[in-house]
């Protein structure tokens, strides 16, 4: 039970440091503001829209950081009832986990 | 969001960290050890019971009965607390909870009895002194001995050899160590001379039986061999050892003693006796240390009598009296006078018997034995009486006091089978001059064991005779004022009624134990002349003397050894002590070095109806080590101590390893 309990603290550690470390510093907007009723133009080939596609993927990503994601909070929160549990099932507990025992083997 | 959900999670951690630490203290969990057995233990089946020896196991349908005492004070006694008895219901393993609490600042006593599904006791065990406090956990082992025979202590008992309790004596053993049970149960050994590397040791070890380990301790502060050591109660947790005295090398007495205190692994210098002296003796009776005699630099016996106690935590060392013969290489057996009054105070007047021993201390063989009536001489607060003695008949049939026994051992056990116990002397062992002239004689070792008693049905018997009761007025009378039982009604007596036998000194009383594993001592034959069986008359005087003895002889003879009393059954009318026999040889050289022979003698009332006497019969219990040996060690020895723990158990040193013989009771 002790393992166990180790590893759901190990988890809990990681859910912790990760998304406070994994945060990235906020980067300048690059490319163009545009403002209502300006005019603009798109100059090059109409048939590169794939690779604007892959772009607008890639931002979306960049938008909705791991930590946020629906995984990863689906992930900590179980833990966190997990460990909430051992911790109430533990801390409430009036006598000792293994006892006073008496054992032999013989082989 | 972000921050929020830190939170719970640091939260949580904590939460989880506190839950961990919470329940992870208090625990205790015993293991019990098992002697090395030859593998079978698992294959065991009901119906084998009878086809095999599963002694040292714990099989399906055997019972362990955990008991449990304690104390809050470290001075005070045990007090019985609970017991678990467990049924067996594997081959394999087993585990149990015994208890649901201990209690916290509380000291504790475990003892362990294994019994098959016929309620035959076969192991036995425990710890003393534990501790208990519920902020740390618990891992104590247990080991368990075969009762009333010996088994080498190991932690594993499929690796014997390699977990074995080793002391710091290598293969060729030693002679004149010492060794003493501390408080705790914990044991001190030093000293000797080590075989292996020709030399007086200064070495010193304590083993730690909760945790079946040796450690090497601080070196004595000088080499010892036939030194005294002897527990004294300072009312600390361990106590403190006594110790010094003795030979530090070829030429050299030591005149020092020392206090070994365990907590601090010290040595701290006593007052000097005065004298340097070796093969002096030492007991321990109520928590004091006495010390007896000694041959000095000249080889002559001294009488001195010292007593070594603790005050408030202040040592002391004092004259307690004189022998009246000088003597070294003698033996104690604590015969004090205890009394419990009815709020269950126990008061203890020290009292011990000194037995044989020479007045000079020269090469084996060249010795003067001690003889004649100061044989025997009792101890107590200001009085050195000799012990009157006969033997059955009223005579000295083994001549005990013409030959004398120089380096017998010997012990005191109390029996306690009628309503009033009575102690007796059993003496095993030593050398003696074996022949009937001063000139023609040989050296042999003893092969005798005595029994000495007091003489209880002469003394009775005699009453109605009144010119021959001298008893009461003996000088050597120790006090005992309480007409003696002879118990002629008494279910227990297992006297022989057959009118044929005559009274010889060792009278085969017929054993009706059914527990009993078969006496291997022979009845050492018609040595009385006297018949008083079949005259009609009115039986010839047993004695005029306040104790008597009888002598059975022994299988194995053993020049040096040393004997302390076994934990036996309450009120049971067999008592056990164990003899650590070493060498049967008179020399102490390499050459002479034996196996290591642990035998338990068994005592037994007797009652010669026609001389109307009772007396204490000796044999020697049957072992499942044959020949009384470790086959499996390659171990050997001279001559090694003795000691018993609170628990009634015996363990049995002086070679490579410790041997343990567990009791039948808790004394």
């Amino acid at each position: 039970m002790k393992v166990f309990t180790k590893l759901l603290v190990t988890l809990l550690v990681i859910c912790i440091v990760l998304p406070v470390y994994s945060q990235e510093e906020p980067q300048p907007q690059a490319g163009v503001n545009l403002k209502v009723g300006e005019n603009f133009y798109f100059e090059g080939n109409i048939n590169d829209s794939a690779n604007d596609d892959k772009e607008e993927s890639m931002a979306e990503i960049q938008k909705t950081p791991f930590y946020k994601s629906t995984w990863f909070i689906t992930t900590c929160a179980v833990i966190v009832i997990a460990g909430a549990a051992v911790g109430i099932y533990y801390g409430t507990r009036t006598d000792e986990p293994n006892g006073k025992t008496v054992e032999w083997d013989n082989k | 969001m972000k921050k929020m959900l830190f939170l719970s999670l640091v939260f949580s951690v904590l939460f989880a960290l506190v839950s961990c630490d919470s329940g992870s203290t208090g625990d205790f969990r015993i293991s019990l050890k098992l002697p090395t057995d030859n593998g079978n233990c698992q294959d065991f089946e009901y119906d084998d019971e009878m086809k095999g020896d599963y002694t040292y196991c714990i099989n399906k349908n055997d019972q362990v009965l955990l008991s449990i005492y304690s104390k809050s004070d470290v001075n005070e006694d045990y007090v019985y607390a609970d017991r678990k008895l467990i049924r067996v219901d594997s081959n394999k393993n087993g585990k149990e909870e015994f208890t649901r609490s201990l209690k916290k600042g509380t000291y504790y006593r475990f003892f362990v009895e294994v019994t098959n599904a016929n309620e035959k006791l076969k192991m036995t065990g425990g710890v003393d002194g534990i501790y208990y406090d519920d902020t740390k956990n618990y891992s104590v082992d247990i080991f368990l001995s075969a009762v009333g025979d010996f088994t080498r202590v190991v932690r594993d008992r499929t690796n014997p050899d390699g977990t074995a309790l080793e002391s710091y004596v290598e293969t060729d053993g030693a002679k004149g160590s010492a060794a003493v049970t501390l408080k705790n149960g914990d044991v001190f050994m030093a000293g000797g001379y080590l075989f292996d590397f020709e030399e007086v040791s200064n070495k010193a070890m304590v083993f730690d039986m909760a945790k079946l380990t040796s450690k090497e301790v601080r070196k004595l502060e000088k080499p010892l061999m036939d030194f005294v050591a002897a527990f004294v109660d300072d009312g600390t947790e361990k106590g403190k050892v006594v110790l010094g005295l003795g030979r530090e090398d070829k030429e050299t007495l030591n005149d020092q003693l020392w206090y070994y205190n365990p907590e601090k692994d010290s040595y701290n210098l006593l007052p000097s006796i005065g004298a340097a002296v070796e093969k002096a003796k030492a007991i321990t009776i109520d928590g004091a240390a006495y010390i007896v005699g000694g041959c000095d630099s000249n080889g002559n016996g001294t009488t001195g009598i010292y007593k070594v106690s603790f005050v408030n935590g202040v040592p002391s060392v004092e004259p307690f009296g004189n022998l009246k013969v000088g003597r070294c290489n003698h033996a104690l057996a604590d015969i004090s006078d205890v009394e419990i009054d009815e709020n269950g105070v126990k008061t203890v007047t020290p009292k011990f018997a000194v037995v044989g021993g020479s007045i000079d201390s020269k090469n084996e063989g060249a010795e003067t034995p001690v003889t004649g009536e100061n044989f025997i001489e009792i101890v107590s607060e200001g009085k050195v009486e000799p012990l009157s003695f006969s033997s059955r008949n009223g005579g000295d049939d083994s001549n005990l006091m013409k030959t004398g026994i120089i380096a017998p051992s010997a012990t005191a056990i109390t029996m306690d089978d009628r309503e009033e116990s009575e102690i007796v002397i059993a003496v095993a062992g030593g050398y003696l001059r074996d022949g009937d002239s001063e000139s023609d004689y040989k050296w042999v070792a003893n092969p005798s064991m005595v029994v000495f008693s007091k003489n209880s049905g002469a003394t009775k018997k005699n009453h109605k005779k009144d010119e021959t009761d001298t008893g009461d007025d003996d000088p050597a009378d120790t006090g005992d004022a309480e007409p003696a039982d002879t118990g002629d009604d008494e279910p227990a007596d297992t006297g022989d009624e057959d009118p044929a036998d005559t009274g010889d000194t060792a009278i085969d009383t017929g054993d009706t134990e059914p527990t009993d594993t078969g006496d291997t001592a022979t009845d050492t034959g018609d040595t009385e002349p006297t018949d008083t069986g079949d005259t009609g008359e009115t039986p010839a005087p047993v004695s005029n003397t306040a104790w008597v003895y009888d002598v059975n002889t022994s299988p194995k003879s053993c020049a040096r050894p040393s004997m302390a009393a076994l934990g036996s059954e309450e009120k049971s009318t067999f008592k056990y002590a164990v003899v650590n026999c070493g060498t049967s040889k008179l020399e102490r050289d390499k050459r002479s070095i034996s196996n290591q022979v642990i035998f338990v003698l068994q005592v037994k009332r007797v009652k010669d109806s026609d001389l109307g006497v009772e007396v204490f019969s000796s044999s020697v219990k049957d072992t499942l080590m044959e020949g009384n040996v470790d086959v499996e060690s390659d171990a050997r020895m001279a001559d090694g101590p003795v000691v018993s723990n609170g628990l009634g158990q015996v363990y049995a040193l002086g070679g490579k390893y410790v041997y343990l013989v567990g009791s039948y009771a808790i004394p």
